[in-house]
Order: structure tokens, then C-alpha cells, then sequence
């Protein structure tokens, strides 16, 4: 073989195979700033995106952020994080929720950090051991398309999926198995007792009303036309209102003798034995800052901030809300029974 | 000396078998790992696993719909690109091949992209008629999903009609022209005998369409590809998942059997380049114009892309940002699909080189070669996950896994194209190459490499684009703070953020129809320099 085609071969493995691994793997190889920090984080990476970016800018931590998909929010990371309790990959766990951020901490998955920054968050919105900080709520509402409803009066409790006014195939919820709707559900049968939490659920499935994968999808589905109102959180439900859709925003029961509204507050935690413990707690003190909260307010994330005062929320009123009347420590015991049964409910 | 003789063929074929198994080995191991851990769960009698098992009426309907959807869309897409084919002689030579450069620009688009432009084209329809008596457009549901999906599948629906079509001899068609008219002769003759592509088209879009999730969530319909993702995060369960996943496996692999003859003949008796356009010309009325619809749905289609991707993207400064900010996601994306080609394209190479002989083995080796198209990508990423154990690699090897991802998934693609280049080769052209020389030899080289590299281009170019676009495997497979541009602009589009991605999707589109039309470009000096497939090879 001559000796240029030798030059030719050796050049070509160099430019087509080792270039593209030596760009791909620099991080690795140490060739870049070794500052780093994982986040698995269920928000949104529309929302929760410019927050790292805006992290990254002021301290040149770099943020390697893995996110979870619709139809598995937030479960999907919590069984990875239990999957790799032993052997930690991430860093910290933002969870948009928080019933599943209180199974890790059941699980022994995350460390202890009390930040200096969660100072003037109330304690109800606080783990008692220091494992998770809560932080700006969402609450879940009803969606309501005024086009589609017309002149019948607007629902005003969750018990309206049950009124014969609304046609069933006209009603939507998100998959109660998963993310916040899971959430409310176990609330539910914390509230109620299993047995009348069970026949709700039941009730809805035999209805016929429409069960789809996410809260986004219900907001969809209502702003388009093709639902009358559905069970969904603020955030999808403020995002619908800001693109115009002709639809409005029902706290559902409010009356003294109702249920109250479900708040969900977004949990921040720092992971046991995290690779970059340090970078970890940097990121939570950014997190849990008045001005990353009421960033998050006016980037319509959070509709309902847990600090009183002086953060204003543009897409709805979040002030003299009746709060469903149970504790997270309550709900929390709840989550693995009402998942089960409602695994049977709406997935067999 | 005769059982000598005999003895060194055996030996000679166990040293190839066990060549082509290690080379099978990245398709096999993660679909093989995946039924291990199933069977042992099932054996243990794990009742997460039992209780998958039981069949539910849920599960069953969504089946069928699945299964219905996926036929629907392959079978719609087909018709469409029957038409296109049959249309694009009434042109001149010119236009006919832009008409097919086009089909093979668009090709690459992933899917996702044409969900962007047609959600945004319809939101902008709807808008316009507001004010008027006309019902809008859904935007979600299932005849939306079934329309993205065939604008996605059309491409290569197109491409695959115009193969089956110009693979027919010319001859049999003036003969049966002689005696039966146009319509009659593509019915009951040519249809009949590019059946076996037209079958392999079909299998391909069908298993597409029933294994992958994403066009039909981003318009809020439930498959039951996506209920095995969510069964997963549900449980961290591969077994469980698997279990879920059973029923669909069975019906992907009855219709990989089904077409597994067209799969071999697309792979073994091509015939790509035909001997030219068809001369069907005479069509009546009714034909005529359901073949220029289709010619104005593909424009429509073009128009649709360009205007509802760029016509969403605001502002430049808008644009810029969206992109820079994009930077690491372009970037990983980039090397992904180049790593994918560079460790897929010699392993295809050598698979095609070690087909068996003999009938039956050849079966059983497009079988094997083609089962990864028939499980669905979720249950690949978990197969990967398992066999790469995130806990025990190390950070270069999680890096890879994307491209593992893309490998299993799309091999099997690029070993038809490289192997129908193979079969395309003259074999008295072979005898002389190994006349000149031993293979091996500079003179073999400088005969055989430059009549394949048209299908190795190809393929490389298929392998690329296919794994850009690939993300039910990547969403699970992918480290942190690793992720590709598809799983970005998917999690953006599924939150509903189109204008934020409008920018991205534009320069994904950009990217993948620039590399497929410098390769189109560069195949075409190729076989001029080297006068392959022309008259000048076959005078």
C-alpha cells in the first residue's frame, strides 16, 4: 500500500471517528470545568429550563438536567432515583408535586439540607427532618370552555363530573396514577375514607368520562373545543388563558361545606450521598429564593406562592383560597393505595 | 482429501456463522436480555408480571386501535405513493426527477416536525374562520394523528412505489399493453408483481407506526406503545413492561412474517434501477385526477413544512436565541447520528457480506435481521438500560447508549439498502474483479468498493437521519443533561410550545434534507466517474 494512501486512511479515522468522540466525550475527559450539578426534575423544561440557565450564568455551575416525559411524570424519576439509591447519579430532585418527593424521603433517598433560603417559608410547606423544602404551589382546578358550555352554569365542584347537565364524554382528567392528579387522588382518599374515594373513582370510570395522559393534554382538549372543562393544574390552565383560549378558571369547591381546593407546592431536595453535594445545596439556595419564586410566578409555573405578600400572580387571584382540609402527611400515607386501586380502575 | 475438503467448508461456514452472530450480536443482545429477565420474572411467578398478563377489555380496545391506527396510516401512505409514482412519467424528464429528488429531500424530516407545521397551519385556518359559521379543525384526536402520521410516512411511501414500479421489466409491460389498457395492466399486472415491495413498504410503516408513540401524544391519542412507556415509569420493571408489551410484540412479529418475502426481495432481487419510467401513460378521467391530487397534496405537503415551521418562528433575535440556547442538544445530536453511522455502517457492511446461502438459512437471517423493527422502542431503551446497568458503566459508555439505541433500532434498514446495492452488481463484473486480483486485493477494491459505496452512502444517510429523529429508546436511555434536539423539541411540542421550537425544527429539517441532498449530489458524480448503472456499464 502506498504511502499516502496509508496518510489518507489515518487521517480519515482521525477527522471521522476520534474528533466527533473527542468533541463528544470532552465534558468527561476533563477537559472542560468539572463544576457540575444533576437535576432530575419533573417541571416542565419550558419552565424549568431558563432556570438553569439563569443558575449557570451566576455561578458557572454547569447543570445537567434529565427530564421526564407527559405520560410518566414524576413517577418515572422517582423509581430511577430508588433504582440508584445505592449508586446516586443525581444531585438534587425538583419535583413539580410533592406526595412523591415524601416517598423518596421514605425510601431513605434524600440527604438533609435546611437552606438559608427557605427561611421565610412556612413550616406546613417544610419536611420535618430537613429531607425536602416546598415552595410555590399550583392548585388544581377546573377548566372550563365558555364556547362549549353556553348557558349552562359553570361546574363549581369535582362532584359536577357526576351532573347529567355535562355529557360524560365531554369531561376529562388526567390519568389519577400519575403526577399531580395522583396527588389529588390519595388527598381524596385522605378526605373521604378509601371506600368513598374508591366509588368517585369508580363512578367517573363508569360515567365514561374521557381519562387522558396528562394534565397538558386536558388543557388541550378543553381550549380546543372538544371537551366542556376538565380537572387540570393551574399552570396548564393559566397557559390556556394567556393563549386566548375561551376558557376560564373555576376554583373548585370554595363553599364553606365543600372540599376546598388541593394546593400542590413544588419540593426541592438534596439526594443522599449526591456526587456534588455542594453544588447541590448552592442549587437549592437558588431555588428556594424569593426572586426565583416570584420568577417562576411571572413565568406562569407557579400560580400560588407559599411567601406572603408582594408576589403577585397575573393569571389568576391566589390570595383567601379554602384549602382542602388534610395535612401532606396525611395524603402522603394514601399514595400507594390509591395508585393501586386506581391502576385497576382505569388501566385493567 | 474429499472429507479434508469437506471438513474446511464446515469449518469455513462455523467460522462465518459465529462472525455473523457477534456482528448481529448489538441488535440481538438488548431484545434478548430483555425476554431473559421476563421469563425469569414469569417463572418466579412474579405477580406484577401475572397481573400484566391478565387480559383486560382496556387493553384489548386499545390494541385494535393501535393495531387499526398503524395499518391505516401504512395502508393511506402506500395508495398515496402508488399514485405519485404512476403520475410522475406524465412529466417531463426534467421535472420527473425533481418530483423524485423531493420524496428523497423529505425523507429524513422526522415526524414530530410535521406535527409542528400541520398543528401550526390548522391553529392558523381556525383563527382565519373564527368568525364564521365554519366548524374549525380538531387538533386533537385521531383522524389529526392519522393525517400527520401518513404526511410522515409519505416520503417513504413514495419512494417505495416508484421501486416496486420501475422494477418491472419494461418488456412484460408492452406486452401487456398490447392487449389490456393502462389501468387494467398497472391493476392486474404490475401491481400484483411488485407485490412483494409494495408488502415490505407496508410491514415497514405498519411496524413504525404500531411501535412508536410520539405522532400520535402530541395530538392526545393513547397507543399502546405508550401505555408499555408508562407501565415502566410505573413500575421500573422491565419484566412488567414486557409483559405489557407481549400482545403488541405478537402482533408485530405476525406481520413481520407476513412480510418478510418482500423484505427479502427488497434486500435480494432490487432491481432499483429498473429499466426506466414506466410508459403506462393512458389513464382514464378518474385516475388522472387522483394521480394530480397526490402530485398537489406532495407540494401541499412541501408548502405545509416550509410555512408552518418558519412561519411560527418570530423574530430573528427570537430564532437565535432559541438556538444558542439549543447549542449542547445540536451538538450531542450531531454526534449522535455521525457515531451511529461510523460503528453501523461497517457493521452492516459485514453482515451483508456474511448473508448464508441456501433458502432456508437466508429466512432465518432477514427474520433475525429485521425483529428489532418488530419491538417497540421503549422496550429497546429498556433493554439497553438493563444491559448497561447505569449504576456499574462508566460515564463514556452512557454516553453511547443513544447511539446503541439507534443501531438496534435502524440496522436493519441500512443492511437492506447496502445489501440490495450488493445484489445490484453486475456478477461478471465480481468474476473479473477476482480475475485481477484476490479478494482483498487494491484491483478487487478499485472494482467492487466504488459499484457499493452508492449503497453505503445511502444507508449511511438513512441510519443518520432515522436516529436523529429516534426518541422512544433515547428518552430512556439518555444521561442527564444529555439531551438530543428530538427530545427537546418533543418535550416543548407535547407542553405545547410551538413558537419556541419552530426555530429548532427548521434547522433539524435543514440539517438532515442538506447531508441527503450532498449525498444524492455525490453518489451522482460517483456513478458518472465510475459509469455505473448507465448505458456506458452495460454496452
Amino acid at each position: 500500500m502506498e504511502g499516502r494512501h496509508v496518510l489518507f486512511i489515518v487521517l480519515a479515522i482521525v477527522i471521522l471517528v476520534i474528533a466527533p468522540m473527542m468533541f463528544l466525550f470532552h465534558d468527561e475527559l476533563g477537559t472542560q470545568s468539572s463544576r457540575e450539578v444533576v437535576i432530575y426534575t419533573s417541571v416542565d423544561q419550558v419552565y424549568s429550563e431558563p432556570v438553569f440557565f439563569e443558575f449557570e450564568k451566576r455561578t458557572g455551575i454547569h447543570v445537567r438536567a434529565l427530564y421526564d416525559v407527559e405520560a410518566a411524570k414524576t413517577t418515572g424519576l422517582v423509581n430511577r432515583l430508588i433504582a440508584e439509591k445505592a449508586h446516586p447519579q443525581a444531585d438534587v430532585f425538583w419535583s413539580g408535586e410533592i406526595v412523591q418527593t415524601m416517598l423518596l424521603e421514605q425510601e431513605g433517598v434524600l440527604g438533609r439540607y435546611d437552606s438559608p433560603s427557605a427561611a421565610d417559608i412556612p413550616p406546613q410547606y417544610k419536611s420535618p427532618n430537613g429531607s425536602w423544602t416546598g415552595f410555590g404551589g399550583r392548585g388544581r382546578v377546573l377548566l372550563i370552555n365558555t364556547q362549549r358550555l353556553g348557558t349552562t352554569p359553570a361546574p363549581g365542584s369535582i362532584y359536577d363530573f357526576f351532573d347529567e347537565r355535562y355529557p360524560a364524554g365531554s369531561l376529562g382528567i388526567a390519568y389519577p396514577m400519575f403526577g399531580t392528579a395522583s396527588t389529588h387522588a390519595a388527598a381524596l382518599y385522605a378526605v373521604l375514607g378509601r371506600n368513598e374515594a374508591q366509588a368517585f373513582f369508580n363512578r367517573l370510570s363508569d360515567r365514561g368520562v374521557r381519562v387522558v395522559d396528562g394534565n397538558s393534554v386536558v388543557r388541550d382538549l378543553v381550549a380546543n373545543g372538544q371537551l366542556t372543562f376538565g380537572l387540570t393544574d393551574t399552570d396548564d390552565a393559566c397557559g390556556a388563558v394567556e393563549r386566548g383560549a375561551p376558557v376560564i378558571i373555576v376554583l373548585p369547591d370554595q363553599e364553606t361545606t365543600g372540599l376546598g381546593t388541593l394546593i400542590i407546592p413544588n419540593t426541592v431536595a438534596v439526594i443522599a450521598g449526591a456526587p456534588h453535594e455542594q453544588e447541590a445545596r448552592q442549587f437549592v439556595d437558588y431555588l428556594l429564593n424569593r426572586d426565583t419564586e416570584a420568577q417562576l410566578v411571572q413565568s406562569g409555573w407557579i400560580q400560588i406562592p407559599v411567601r406572603e405578600g408582594g408576589i403577585v400572580n397575573p393569571c389568576m387571584n391566589s390570595t383567601g383560597i379554602r384549602m382542602m382540609n388534610t395535612s401532606y402527611s396525611e395524603i402522603f400515607p394514601n399514595l400507594a393505595q390509591s395508585q393501586q386501586d386506581l391502576r385497576e380502575i382505569f388501566i385493567r | 482429501m474429499h472429507s479434508t475438503i469437506h471438513g474446511k467448508v464446515f469449518s469455513g461456514r462455523i467460522v462465518r456463522f459465529m462472525i455473523l452472530l457477534l456482528l448481529l450480536l448489538p441488535i440481538l443482545l438488548p431484545i434478548g436480555i430483555i425476554l431473559v429477565l421476563f421469563c425469569t420474572s414469569l417463572v418466579r411467578g412474579d405477580p406484577g408480571v401475572t397481573t400484566q398478563l391478565a387480559w383486560s377489555g382496556r387493553s384489548g380496545l386499545l390494541l385494535v386501535k393501535s393495531t387499526v391506527y398503524a395499518a391505516v396510516c401504512a395502508v393511506s401512505a402506500l395508495l398515496i405513493g402508488i399514485l405519485y409514482a404512476t403520475a410522475i412519467p406524465r412529466f417531463s424528464p426534467r421535472v420527473s426527477r425533481a418530483m423524485i429528488v423531493l420524496i428523497i429531500a423529505l425523507l429524513p424530516i422526522p415526524p414530530y416536525i410535521h406535527a409542528l407545521a400541520w398543528n401550526n397551519v390548522l391553529s392558523a385556518f381556525n383563527t382565519l374562520i373564527s368568525g364564521t359559521s365554519y366548524q374549525p379543525f380538531a387538533l386533537q384526536g385521531w383522524v389529526m394523528a392519522w393525517w400527520v402520521q401518513v404526511m410522515a410516512f409519505l416520503p417513504f411511501a413514495c419512494l417505495i412505489g416508484i421501486i416496486a414500479l420501475h422494477a418491472i421489466s419494461r418488456d412484460l409491460i408492452d406486452a401487456a399493453r398490447v392487449a389490456s389498457p393502462d389501468i387494467t395492466v398497472l391493476s392486474k399486472i404490475m401491481i400484483p408483481i411488485s407485490y412483494p415491495v409494495l408488502s415490505a413498504g407496508f410491514g415497514f410503516l405498519f411496524l413504525l407506526g404500531i411501535t412508536e408513540y410520539s405522532v400520535p401524544s402530541l395530538f392526545s391519542v393513547e397507543t399502546y406503545a405508550l401505555d408499555i412507556f408508562a407501565a415502566f415509569s410505573a413500575t421500573n420493571a422491565v419484566a412488567v413492561a414486557c409483559a405489557t408489551a407481549l400482545p403488541l410484540i405478537a402482533v408485530a412479529v405476525c406481520v413481520l412474517v407476513f412480510c418478510q418475502p418482500g423484505f427479502r426481495a427488497l434486500g435480494e432481487f432490487p432491481g432499483w434501477t429498473g429499466t426506466g419510467s414506466s410508459p403506462l401513460q393512458d389513464w382514464p378521467a378518474w385516475f388522472s385526477f387522483l394521480q394530480f391530487s397526490v402530485v398537489i397534496l406532495i407540494i401541499l405537503q412541501v408548502g405545509v413544512l416550509v410555512f408552518g415551521t418558519a412561519g411560527s418562528m418570530g423574530s430573528l433575535p427570537g430564532i437565535g436565541a432559541a438556538i444558542s440556547t439549543s447549542g449542547r442538544e445540536i451538538a450531542y445530536s450531531l454526534e449522535i447520528g455521525i457515531l451511529a453511522v461510523l460503528i453501523g455502517i461497517p457493521l452492516a457492511v459485514g453482515i451483508v457480506s456474511l448473508i448464508p446461502k441456501g433458502n432456508y438459512m437466508k429466512n432465518v437471517f432477514w427474520m433475525v435481521v429485521t425483529l428489532s423493527l418488530a419491538i417497540p422502542s421503549s422496550l429497546i431503551g429498556m433493554g439497553l438500560l438493563t444491559l448497561f446497568a447505569t449504576t456499574t458503566i462508566g460515564p463514556v459508555i452512557r454516553l453511547l447508549l443513544p447511539v446503541l439505541a439507534g443501531i438496534v433500532r435502524f440496522l436493519p434498514v441500512a443492511i437492506i439498502i447496502i445489501s440490495a446495492q450488493v445484489h445490484m452488481i453486475d456478477p461478471v463484473l465480481m468474476d473479473a474483479a477476482r480475475f485481477v486480483g484476490d479478494v482483498g486485493s487494491a484491483s478487487y477494491r478499485r472494482v467492487v468498493l466504488p459499484m457499493v459505496a452508492p449503497g453505503i452512502f445511502i444507508a449511511a444517510v438513512f441510519l443518520f437521519s432515522l436516529t436523529l429523529g429516534e426518541l422512544g429508546a433515547t428518552l430512556l436511555v439518555a444521561a442527564p443533561g444529555h439531551q438530543t434536539l428530538t427530545m427537546k423539541i418533543y418535550n416543548y411540542l407535547h407542553y405545547g410550545s410551538f413558537s419556541a421550537v419552530a426555530g429548532l425544527s427548521v434547522l433539524m429539517a435543514g440539517i438532515t434534507i442538506i447531508i441527503t441532498l450532498l449525498t444524492l449530489f455525490g453518489i451522482g458524480m460517483w456513478i458518472q466517474r465510475f459509469r455505473l448503472f448507465g448505458s456506458d456499464a452495460h454496452d
